[in-house]
């Protein structure tokens, strides 16, 4: 088991990494090529003439066009349509990301998450995780979706003119996220995980790593 | 016994399950940007996660080794032929392999005997929940584990079912079958090549959706596909002994005529042989070989395996007759 990749319908010697379904007349039939057998077909370049994608042929370029056969059904223009949009932290476009059809970091999923909504929807019918969440972070995560829930009521409340609930609700969103940004702060600062780091880089106990603290501000 | 070689639930129509986690940790970069120093990072704080677990060094052992791991579907190809810092952690009864570097970060494999997917979540669960601990998980409330293909956005999982369809095939009856499942989010793929003799009729059969469904909702579903899966494919078994049993019989026992005598065998020709035997033994035709012992050797007569028992390389003829001589020992010491 695992997944274990087929060889190539056409050489049979390279993966088989371009997996097609066709479905006619009701009959489903699975075609596997490799990259490069799949470029040079006659029916695999038919179907992605329509992409206008690069001479690549690869799951990036299947991704996108599940992009944008998204847009085509009428859904919304995401915020940005350019490849402009980057990750701040590793630099990938959003263009890059429709070539490849793999992110760069989790923070890309910050940057162009909402341009790649319809793509997930296309993907697994939903944008929103039911799934088990880490331990650690199940608390925040509880606000998170908390949050979320409020600002969706706050729309609602906004659309029936009903503005006393709404400012109801922006109050305690706001009330929700102080709350949150205070114990991210909190544990931000912890006094006991900061101290270990400290006493185990200076080789002292906890106790006297604040003095230090103090002392070095001083200098 | 290895998890590979045991007769689990439904073991005559269902081989074993799988449920696979793919993790990230936060702050370091995907696959796609992740360089040799982040690689490094990776491997580093999976050697301290893992210490009491064998730990195997991908770059530093030969193809046919790596080969002989994807047979022992400890690694997947991908891993195979990474190439930055790849590495398992794989524990003692093989039932738990930890792939790092690969198309993720981390990809947690929790493999049980036959049809036993609740099982195995439970195992690859409490791994996670050991990890989520000590280190921190690239994770959003809103699209679950964040993974380098969105394909495997929120709970990261997929859970497989290897399951030998022999009946189903013959008959016809997977055509319709893989249209009705894929309308429900599941995907069945041959496993050794097409819907054809070549594949020696096994399958896996898995989750196309990872986000938006819980874990248990994902194996629930998974579960009962391969209920009715296991189901049919007896039916037609017994439809297919009952219009002509001795046709049925007269292939079952060709099959292991060849099996335990010829001296030349290509794995093709051995996956075929294997299934009939695997129907021969469901259908209560043979007592010998067992289940177990066709389990083993469906392992033993694979390419690199076999190499790695032979202590070479070998060429293709070489290999046919080494797979034979092979499957006479085992059958022999029974």
């Amino acid at each position: 088991m695992g997944d274990e990749n087929m060889k190539c319908q056409k050489c049979n010697i390279r993966e088989a990494n371009v997996h097609l379904v066709k479905s006619v007349n009701g009959i489903k039939k699975e075609i596997h090529m490799c990259d490069k057998c799949a470029a040079e077909d006659m029916e695999m370049g038919e179907l992605t003439a329509g992409l206008g994608q690069s001479s690549l042929f690869g799951l990036g370029n299947l991704l996108s066009g599940l992009f944008s056969a998204g847009y085509s059904l009428g859904e919304q223009e995401p915020i940005s349509l350019t490849g402009s949009v980057k990750c701040k932290k590793c630099g990938m476009s959003l263009q890059e990301f429709k070539n490849n059809g793999t992110m760069g970091c989790d923070e890309c999923y910050e940057a162009f998450g909402k341009n790649i909504e319809p793509l997930l929807k296309r993907l697994h019918g939903s944008v929103v995780h039911k799934g088990r969440v880490p331990g650690k972070i199940e608390h925040k995560i509880k606000a998170d979706r908390e949050i979320d829930r409020l600002k969706e009521l706050l729309n609602k409340a906004i659309c029936e003119e009903a503005y006393e609930k709404a400012a109801e609700l922006r109050d305690e969103i706001k009330a929700l996220e102080r709350a949150k940004e205070e114990s991210e702060q909190i544990l931000k600062k912890s006094p006991v995980r900061n101290s270990i780091k400290y006493a185990k880089k200076k080789n002292i106990d906890n106790a006297k790593a604040n003095d230090n603290d103090e002392k070095e501000m001083e200098d | 016994m290895s998890w590979y070689i045991e007769a689990g639930p439904h073991h005559d129509v269902v081989l074993s399950s799988r449920i696979r986690l793919a993790r990230n940790f936060s702050g370091l970069p995907f696959k796609k940007r992740a360089d040799r120093s982040t690689s490094m990072k990776v491997l580093d704080k999976a050697k301290k996660l893992f210490k009491g677990m064998l730990y195997i060094d991908i770059s530093e052992i030969n193809v046919i080794e790596r080969q002989a791991l994807v047979e022992r579907h400890l690694i997947s190809p991908e891993l195979a032929s990474g190439k930055n810092n790849p590495a398992v952690f794989v524990s003692k009864d093989e039932s738990i392999s930890i792939m790092v570097n690969e198309e993720d970060h981390l990809r947690i494999q929790s493999m049980q005997a036959g049809l036993q997917l609740e099982s195995a979540l439970e195992k690859a669960i409490s791994i996670d929940e050991e990890i989520a601990e000590k280190e921190e998980y690239a994770f959003r409330h809103d699209y679950g584990y964040l993974t380098g293909c969105p394909t495997n956005l929120g709970t990261g999982m997929r859970a497989s079912v290897m399951m030998h369809l022999p009946a189903m095939t013959k008959t016809g009856v997977m055509e319709r079958t893989l249209e009705a499942c894929s309308k429900l989010g599941i995907a069945i793929r041959g496993l050794y090549g097409e819907h054809s003799n070549a594949s020696g009729y096994i399958f896996q059969i898995s989750n196309q959706i990872s986000l938006g469904q819980s874990e248990d909702e994902i194996v629930a579903n998974v579960k009962s596909i391969v209920e009715q899966l296991i189901d049919t494919e007896k039916k037609l078994r017994k439809e297919l002994l009952e219009k002509d049993r001795i046709g049925f019989e007269d292939e079952v026992f060709r099959a292991l005529g060849a099996f335990s005598n010829a001296r030349i065998i290509s794995s093709e020709e051995c996956l075929k042989l294997m299934s009939d035997i695997r129907l021969g033994i469901s259908a209560g035709l043979l007592k010998q070989p067992g289940i177990e012992a066709i389990n083993e050797l469906m392992l033993m007569t694979r390419a690199a395996t076999l190499q790695k028992s032979a202590g070479r390389p070998l060429e293709a003829r070489e290999r046919d007759i080494y797979r034979a001589d092979i499957i006479r020992k085992k059958l022999e010491r029974g």
